[in-house]
């Protein structure tokens, strides 16, 4: 008996987000509305599809044996699928809830690659695995839980605070520059992605997974394709700079309020923000039943609280210090850094304790340069904050 | 929450405590704070925290073979690689506990003032100060209106006063007034998770005990020792006696005999009374006065082991024979004039680099290996051999026997962590109250709501609404919009 079912449903799904996220992009390009529901309803099919795999998987767990089965999310494979559907569904909510569908056109390519990704990428495994003892805890079920759904909602708050700095950009200043900058690196991080399943699919890389993870272009062996991965990035960048006025243009037909996104931006980091301390909290009692020791500084700790740090300043500096707009958007943009370095890089850069790519072993110099990249710049920003800083506004 | 505070005028700037006080209210100070917590936790999780000669093999990748032992050496010195307890991270961390304890103080009387002002009905004052107000104008009896605005106002979940003056009707509610303390409980939560984690490592302890199967210890080998016990050496005794009946490793059925299970069967004994047994395993600890003993590791002692060997006598009869041999136990081979002696033996091994065999598990596989000596009757060494289940050719030359290995088996021990946290509960308690604080902080609204009817011209009725909320304006708008179109229906 095989148990690849879910599988199927899997696929099904990968293909309605691939769907939904061309209508979005159509629906941005064209405004019609006709595209607009086809894409909303790609993404409710899609959803419906990804929810049954992830059941089924659950369910073809327990057909493996009794001691087998457990809840889909505890390889790399689970984790990340787990983790598109939690976008998916909180983008579902905010679709419904703002009644607004500018945003699918950002939220579903990260959706559909997440899923593209892990179903071609050759050497993560797609096959149900028995738990290690370790990870043998009712803990499991809300401590991933929680955190994903965390994840997601700032994930949201990433994209909306992206767009309320397009939205809003009046001239070519610093805040025009953070946000071609941060757009930039998103979508060349999705095209790189892009181009490892495609040449993981045409068998034209071994591994795209763990440390061969970008070897199809920023660290691939062969010289010739990183000088052109990179002249494509500042390529990208370079266009991003020059056309950027036209993006707001497009974006700006959609008549979204500013106040919205703000508000939208801060809501959803209002809801991530206890979701996210309720995952570090479980985190921490499930360690101390394993271990003995609730909080151990592992990585994947330690870059959880920096995670939870930097929302806290957020939150400081909205609430009482009168923080908004471009200000209180690039601090979003900050945490979801520290989300994402959390989620994959400390399991696929540093070592750690953690279930999924542990890797182990030495540190990796891409996370070397990424962190001092992130510190830096997160640095500067407060000095540039604290010196253009008039004071708090009014508090709420 | 203005950021400073000048109630008592210039003459106290001079003040130093004043000074310093003002230092500490600052919410710049926070957020500067949390940011600097944050990049330097950065540093800890790049450069090993578990042993600081791991990070010689990056630091040479980063500096060079030659400069590396020289930045090891500074960033021991600096505390980089302890450095979640170096002092200048404790300094940080006590910084942002006295900023939390003094704007505490600083702003709760003042919370706690709105919180006891009792609401009374609408005046002009009071409306001036409002963020949302509304006045329309209906055409009715008064009595008739004020059904409705009654009706309006229960609808919407904010019917809670009475009151009526100078001819106007008041309807008045005051609701959520604990939703301002949401802030100061999770402030409180952070303190008092702190406050766990010292007394945790004042007067808790981590420590590791290895226990044989059927045997017991009374101490365990120290980890982190408790602050305050100076005077303990590297063993902390138990005051009790905890055994080890059996070690057992579960595995799953297929996929390869991966674990699925560590189990150890244990039992506390206090004065010479067997007071607790229990089957613990990973995640489902013992708990006995307070110690905890987790599941950890486990292994085979080599020493202890036993190897079945089946020899086989290739002259005559083809007799053959198991034996179970310890290491460097002689042992007689029956019907001859040998003894065998197992010098090394190896339930699993592989070749490794320059055909070295290369112990890989204690779990006997097809893979084992013995190094095995055998003497004549007068004791003196005939023959040496590696026995190879891998390579069944290779077999003493001066014996006449061939060999096999049929199995290996060891008492196992158990590897247990074991530890003390008198703090543990008061830092659930701080989790509990934070999850708390936070959900009220950003969930909750102190939303205050007036409605006053006055008689207007011509028998009509003059509706003034007014409301203020402290946070969640924009649902606090939709909420009032909502009341005013009731009120005008």
């Amino acid at each position: 008996m095989s148990f690849d079912m879910n599988i199927k449903f899997f696929w099904v799904a990968t293909f309605s987000y691939l769907g939904a996220m061309v209508f979005y992009l159509a629906y941005l390009a064209f405004r019609n509305n006709g595209v607009g529901k086809a894409a909303t309803l790609l993404t409710y099919f899609g959803f419906v599809a990804h929810t049954v795999a992830l059941g089924v998987r659950w369910w073809e767990s327990y057909k493996m044996g009794s001691d087998i089965g457990h809840i889909p999310v505890s390889n790399l494979f689970e984790s990340m699928s787990f983790g598109a559907w939690t976008i998916v569904l909180i983008y579902m909510a905010v679709e419904w809830n703002y009644k607004n569908k500018s945003f699918g056109a950002f939220v579903m390519p990260v959706a559909f690659l997440a899923l593209a990704y892990i179903g071609v990428a050759p050497n993560i495994s797609k096959d149900i695995e028995p738990l290690v003892p370790a990870l043998k805890s009712y803990w499991l079920h809300i401590h991933v839980i929680t955190s994903f759904l965390g994840y997601a909602a700032f994930a949201v708050s990433f994209g909306v605070s992206l767009m309320y700095m397009i939205v809003n950009a009046k001239e070519k200043d610093t805040a025009y520059g953070f946000w071609t900058a941060c757009l930039g690196a998103l979508i060349s991080i999705i095209l790189a992605v892009s181009a490892d399943a495609v040449a993981a699919y045409m068998g034209l890389v071994a591994d795209i997974s763990g440390k061969h993870m970008l070897s199809a272009s920023f660290r691939s062996s062969s010289t010739a394709v990183m000088a052109v991965s990179y002249l494509a990035y500042a390529g990208v960048l370079g266009f991003l700079y020059a056309t950027g006025m036209k993006l707001r243009d497009s974006l700006a037909r959609y008549q979204t309020s500013s106040d919205m996104l703000d508000e939208v931006g801060y809501k959803t980091i209002a809801i991530g923000f206890p979701l996210l301390t309720v995952g570090i909290i479980t985190g921490a009692v499930w360690a101390n039943a394993a271990w003995g020791t609730y909080w151990g500084w592992d990585p994947k700790e330690t870059w959880s609280l920096i995670t939870w740090l930097v929302y806290a300043a957020y939150l400081h500096a909205r609430l009482t210090r009168g923080w908004r707009g471009v200000r209180a958007a690039s601090l979003s943009v900050f945490g979801f850094a520290s989300v994402i370095f959390t989620y994959l890089g400390v399991n696929l850069l540093l070592s750690g304790l953690h279930a999924y790519g542990a890797t182990g072993g030495e540190v990796d110099k891409t996370a070397i340069t990424f962190l001092f990249a992130f510190a830096a710049v997160l640095a500067a920003y407060i000095f540039i904050c604290k010196m253009t800083s008039k004071g708090g506004g009014k508090p709420e | 929450m203005e950021e400073k505070k000048d109630s008592a005028g210039e003459s106290r700037k001079d003040n130093f405590l004043t000074s310093v006080w003002n230092f500490f209210t600052s919410i710049k100070l926070t957020v500067f704070l949390l940011i600097i917590l944050a990049l330097v936790s950065i540093i800890g999780t790049v450069v090993d925290q578990t042993d600081p000669a791991k990070n010689l093999g990056m630091l040479e990748g980063m500096f060079g073979k030659e400069d590396a032992p020289g930045v090891l050496e500074l960033l021991v010195d600096t505390g980089m690689t302890n450095m979640y307890h170096s002092w200048w991270f404790v300094l940080l961390l006590t910084l942002l506990s006295t900023n939390i304890t003094i704007c505490t103080l600083d702003r709760l009387p003042g919370v706690f003032k709105i919180m006891s002002r009792v609401q009374g009905p609408l005046t002009d004052d009071t409306l001036k100060g409002l963020g949302f107000k509304k006045e329309i104008k209906l055409k009715g009896g008064m009595d008739s209106v004020k059904d409705k605005a009654r009706a309006a106002m229960k609808a919407s979940g904010f019917y809670q006063n009475e009151a009526e003056d100078g001819g106007a009707f008041h309807l008045y509610s005051d609701k959520g007034k604990y939703s301002r303390l949401g802030v100061y409980i999770t402030h409180l939560s952070v303190l008092i998770i702190f406050a766990g984690a010292l007394i945790g490592s004042f007067w808790g302890f981590k420590g590791y005990a290895q226990i044989l199967e059927n045997s017991s210890v009374t101490s365990v080998g120290l980890i982190n020792k408790p602050l305050l016990r100076g005077d303990l050496g590297d063993e902390m005794p138990l005051g009790f006696r905890v055994r080890c009946d059996k070690f057992e490793l579960v595995k799953y059925e297929t996929f390869g005999g991966m674990p699925s299970n560590y189990l150890s069967d244990l039992t506390v004994i206090d004065g010479e009374k067997e007071v607790m047994k229990k089957q613990i395993r990973v995640n489902d600890p013992l708990q006995y006065k307070g110690i905890r003993f987790y599941q950890s590791s486990y292994g085979v002692v080599p020493e202890m082991a036993t190897m079945t060997i089946r020899v086989t006598a290739t002259g005559a009869g083809l007799n053959v024979k198991d034996y179970s041999i310890k290491s460097n136990e002689k042992v007689h081979i029956e019907g001859s004039d040998y003894d065998m002696v197992i010098t090394q033996m190896a339930p699993d091994v592989a070749m490794g680099p320059g055909n070295q065999l290369v112990a890989q598990s204690d779990q006997f596989k097809g893979s084992a290996a013995a190094i095995m000596q055998f003497f004549d009757s007068h004791g003196h060494q005939v023959d040496q051999a590696v026995i190879m289940n891998m390579d069944p050719s290779s077999q003493p030359k001066n014996v006449p026997f061939s060999l096999s290995i049929m199995g290996y088996r060891g008492p196992f021990y158990t590897g247990l962590q074991v530890t003390y946290d008198p703090g543990v509960w008061v830092v659930w308690l701080g989790c509990t109250l934070m999850v708390i604080g936070i959900c009220v902080a950003f969930f909750t609204t102190h939303k205050r709501v007036w409605v006053r009817l006055k008689e207007g011209e011509k028998g009509s009725v003059v509706i003034t609404a007014g409301g203020s909320a402290n946070k969640n304006r924009y649902a606090f708008e939709r909420d009032f919009d909502k009341l005013v179109e009731r009120l005008g229906e």
